[in-house]
């Protein structure tokens, strides 16, 4: 037995062993690879950075270096694309890009910034990592001041589109750690079945009970005309017009649930949990009653998507619920005509793909008792970019990264040049605004997307009005979402908060709880950390809006 | 088998009559091949343990292990505190449990089965089929399973409908959300599973069949005398093995059919400790409750082998 077993053993580690060394060895020629270039340009950097001193003392003309760190999708410049020369000849600089695996973003980055790496221009995706950084010396801070003096185009923009937040929002211990841009957020669409709606001689609902009649008869009348009741109103995207019916702000997220960790900004500039809100009760008697008479499909537990693009319905493609929810250029890029493919997002594709008769018509989100509206939204401040404690101490570089952000405000020629590149390379201009003709890492290597701040108001409004227009065009009031001021109290029990928030709401709208759970579940609910975590996220966030009033 | 205990009995009087340090030169080409091996299990498994201290401290990728601070057992505490910890732990332990009883037997049975058929071919397809559904990944599976489930599209809810009963939404339905979990983890292992014991049967000596037929052994009498016996060692590791993996969860397979109707009886420590670490990288709390798990398994596999050595002689230590 023993030998036996010995043998097994050693099989079993020489297999381990080639195993091992097979694996090592093309890990290892990955890491070479993604570590040659990135010890390269570090090499690079330095050396050029060390250059450049000696050439600043000498002369004050060469270029200064900058590099850029955008966003996930990121590739290195080629050093003799056009664009990138247009941009370095424009700002007197030498612009580089920071190229990160997108696959492990966060941990590829902190690896390297850990290794003692940083690019000079940083994007921070997540408001609640700005302390992180901070602390760990990675963003160095960007007075307010400075931004006004350098930036004045971007600081008039900021002024005149500011919700309330925007200044506030990359302020970290008293202190404005980079620049935060006022972004054109266009709210969720309401997608009608607009053959289903024709063939019951209905019209596009505005209102709440409007709506329950529609969606009744989608239920009862047979709608797509194969002789059974089969067909169910909506699911759970649309909740979040529901729930905005009655001033609340409400995100189900790609799978199934609710995404507690999104706060409300109240009219009050006060940030709550909209989910214990008194009126988040009455959205939800609503949701439970329309769950009884089959106009929530019963299988909104599972989901409206069953994989691949998580904006795709499945139950809205294959003709099972007639009503559903999501941005406009999902489906759409313009109204002008249905019938032209060009003018189809992905959603809607795929839509014809399985059924070439289905049409569909965009309808205003459902107006409650009390009036209100609305569906949910992206940030209105967005695209938040620091500069790292690297270019923070270098004035020139400073001022270079704020003349780029101030042209891209105030030269729309230049805020093109950055997005879309060049007419007829890059993108070609149609009657519903610039198209891209290149995509991803090869556009990036362009120079493209590679120093830009988004889709802001100002870039919106002059680079691609037929978008900006026909996206509001189609919706209504849009609950934003909130920058949440990074607290402990917060991070330390959101995950629980959203467990048993989303618990809750399922038993409460399947009715495997009665309604009157509702005020259980907000005891429960403060009690389990999220009296403290609000109380704590106010006081957070007055502190930030103090400290812009000094 | 005999032979071996001979050999076995032989080792430690040879090791008497040599020493630690003779039996270290007396077999060394062994223990030079023997180092590679060790190497690997001391730099790859060893080596980066080094990172459990991360439970132990809030730590920060930027400022390193040196650099973090240390808070003892913060995260061990937030563990346990958390409202949710004794479902989410007993829920792991049930669903482990009700795999056990399932899944461990069932590919021991399919071997047993697959090695009664004579016919070569058919044998060798109902193999392949067999191991098929474990190259699919869960995401697929789920999504496969989800929808022959469906109340209203689903075979076996329209199968209910003809029969004059409701239909019924197993995978949102607490009490069948559990049975979905096992039998589809069943269907995906099972042929995979009985690979190692298909391989075990292969090895038993042709002429003990013959032996038992000329003691008029039927087909029953030869599986429970001659093959199941063949096998009793190689299933002790496999459970022993098992044993360990009672925390460590499919994470894969539940996250993917998971609901919040059905958190209350399918929520696992690691789909709760995924919703926890994507809020923010909580890396020191997922450690915490990594080393945790770990440290359970290491006394369920020891408790395991010690129960084995006490029952028959096949256990690993």
């Amino acid at each position: 037995m023993k030998k036996t077993y010995k043998r097994l053993m050693a099989g079993m580690l020489v297999s381990a062993i080639a195993i091992t060394s097979l694996a090592g060895c093309s890990s290892s020629n990955k890491e070479e690879t993604t570590k040659a270039p990135a010890a390269g340009e570090a090499g690079k950097t330095q050396a050029a950075k060390e250059e450049e001193k000696e050439t600043t003392a000498a002369e004050n003309q060469e270029p200064v270096t900058l590099t850029w760190l955008v966003g996930e999708t990121s590739s290195e410049v080629d050093d003799n694309a056009e664009v990138v020369k247009m941009i370095e000849e424009r700002f007197h600089i030498d612009m580089k890009a920071w190229q990160v695996d997108a696959k492990n973003f966060q941990e590829n980055l902190n690896v390297r910034f850990a290794g003692g790496e940083m690019p000079d221009v940083l994007v921070v995706n997540n408001l609640s990592l700005l302390p992180t950084y901070v602390d760990g010396g990675i963003v160095g801070e960007l007075p307010i001041e400075v931004i006004r003096e350098k930036a004045p185009n971007y600081a008039k923009v900021a002024d005149e589109y500011d919700d309330g937040t925007l200044w506030s929002t990359m302020i970290y211990n008293g202190k404005n750690y980079g620049v935060t841009n006022p972004m054109d957020a266009v709210p969720m669409a309401m997608f009608w079945r607009k053959d289903w709606l024709d063939k019951l001689g209905l019209e596009v609902p505005k209102t709440l009970d409007e709506y329950e009649e529609v969606l009744t008869a989608f239920v009862e009348q047979d709608p797509d005309g194969n002789g059974k009741k089969d067909t169910a109103g909506m699911a759970e995207r649309a909740f979040n017009a529901v729930f905005g019916a009655y001033g609340l702000r409400c995100v189900t997220g790609g799978k199934p649930g609710f995404k507690v960790e999104e706060m409300q900004l109240g009219e009050d500039n006060v940030p709550f949990f909209p989910y214990i809100h008194p009126d988040a009760k009455l959205a939800l008697a609503k949701l439970h009653d329309w769950y009884e008479k089959g106009i929530i499909d019963k299988e909104f537990i599972t989901g409206e998507n069953h994989g691949g693009y998580t904006w795709l319905s499945h139950s809205f493609m294959n003709g099972r619920i007639g009503l559903t929810c999501a941005q406009p250029y999902h489906y759409l890029n313009t109204d002008r005509d249905l019938t032209d493919e060009k003018t189809w997002g992905v959603c809607m594709r795929e839509l014809k793909g399985l059924d070439p008769d289905a049409e569909i018509v965009i309808g205003p989100a459902p107006v409650g008792p009390d009036g209100k509206s609305g569906t949910e939204g992206w940030n209105l401040t967005g695209r938040l970019t620091c500069l790292t404690t690297q270019a923070a101490s270098d004035p020139r570089k400073v001022d270079a990264f704020l003349a780029m952000l101030d042209a891209y405000y105030a030269d729309m020629e230049y805020a093109k040049l950055a997005n879309y590149g060049l007419e007829g390379i890059h993108f070609e201009q149609t009657p519903d605004g610039p198209v891209r003709l290149m995509e991803g890492v090869e556009l990036r290597r362009e120079g493209v997307l590679q120093c830009d701040f988004g889709s802001t108001v100002t870039f919106a409004k002059n680079v691609t009005p037929e978008k900006t227009e026909f996206g509001h065009k189609v919706t209504g009031n849009g609950y934003y979402r909130f920058n949440i001021p990074p607290v402990q109290e917060f991070s330390d029990v959101i995950a629980t908060l959203d467990t048993l928030t989303e618990q809750a709401y399922f038993d409460m709208i399947t009715g495997t709880k009665p309604l009157d759970y509702f005020d259980t579940f907000v005891e429960e609910f403060k009690k389990a950390g999220g009296e403290a975590a609000e109380k704590a996220v106010q006081e957070a966030y007055a502190a930030k809006v103090a400290a812009i009033g000094n | 088998m005999k032979t071996e205990k001979k050999k076995g009995a032989a080792a430690p009087s040879r090791k008497s009559h040599r020493g630690f340090l003779g039996n270290l030169v007396y077999y060394k080409e062994y223990y030079l091949m023997l180092i590679p091996g060790l190497l690997f299990f001391l730099v790859f498994c060893y080596g980066p343990m080094y990172g459990l201290a991360i439970a132990f401290q809030d730590y920060y990728p930027l400022k390193g292990i040196g650099g973090s601070a240390w808070v003892g057992f913060k995260h061990f505490k937030k563990l346990f505190s958390d409202p949710f910890f004794v479902s989410v732990l007993k829920n792991t332990l049930i669903i482990s449990f009700y795999k056990i009883l399932v899944c461990f037997p069932a590919p021991i049975l399919l071997c047993l089965a697959l090695n009664e058929i004579r016919h070569l071919r058919f044998k060798k397809l109902a193999q392949s089929v067999s191991y098929l559904p474990h190259f699919i990944s869960w995401v697929v599976v789920s999504g496969i399973i989800i929808e022959f489930l469906s109340p209203s599209r689903g075979p076996i809810n329209i199968l209910l409908q003809e029969l004059g009963l409701e239909p019924i939404f197993f995978v949102a339905e607490p009490r069948y959300f559990r049975g979905v979990l096992v039998i589809s983890d069943l269907w995906k292992s099972i042929g995979w599973g009985s690979i190692v014991y298909l391989a075990a049967v292969t090895g038993v000596d042709p002429t003990l069949y013959e032996a038992a037929e000329m003691d008029g052994a039927g087909r029953v009498k030869k599986i429970l005398h001659v093959t199941l016996p063949a096998l009793v060692p190689i299933i002790t590791v496999m459970f022993i093995m098992e044993s360990g993996k009672v925390l460590n969860d499919s994470f894969e397979q539940v996250y993917n059919f998971l609901t919040p109707s059905t958190y209350q009886v399918g929520d696992v420590i690691s789909t709760f400790v995924y919703r926890m670490g994507i809020q923010k990288m909580q890396y020191s709390f997922t450690t915490a409750v990594d080393l945790f798990k770990n440290i359970v398994s290491f006394i369920l596999v020891m408790a395991t082998n010690y129960m084995a050595r006490k029952t028959n002689d096949y256990a690993l230590w």
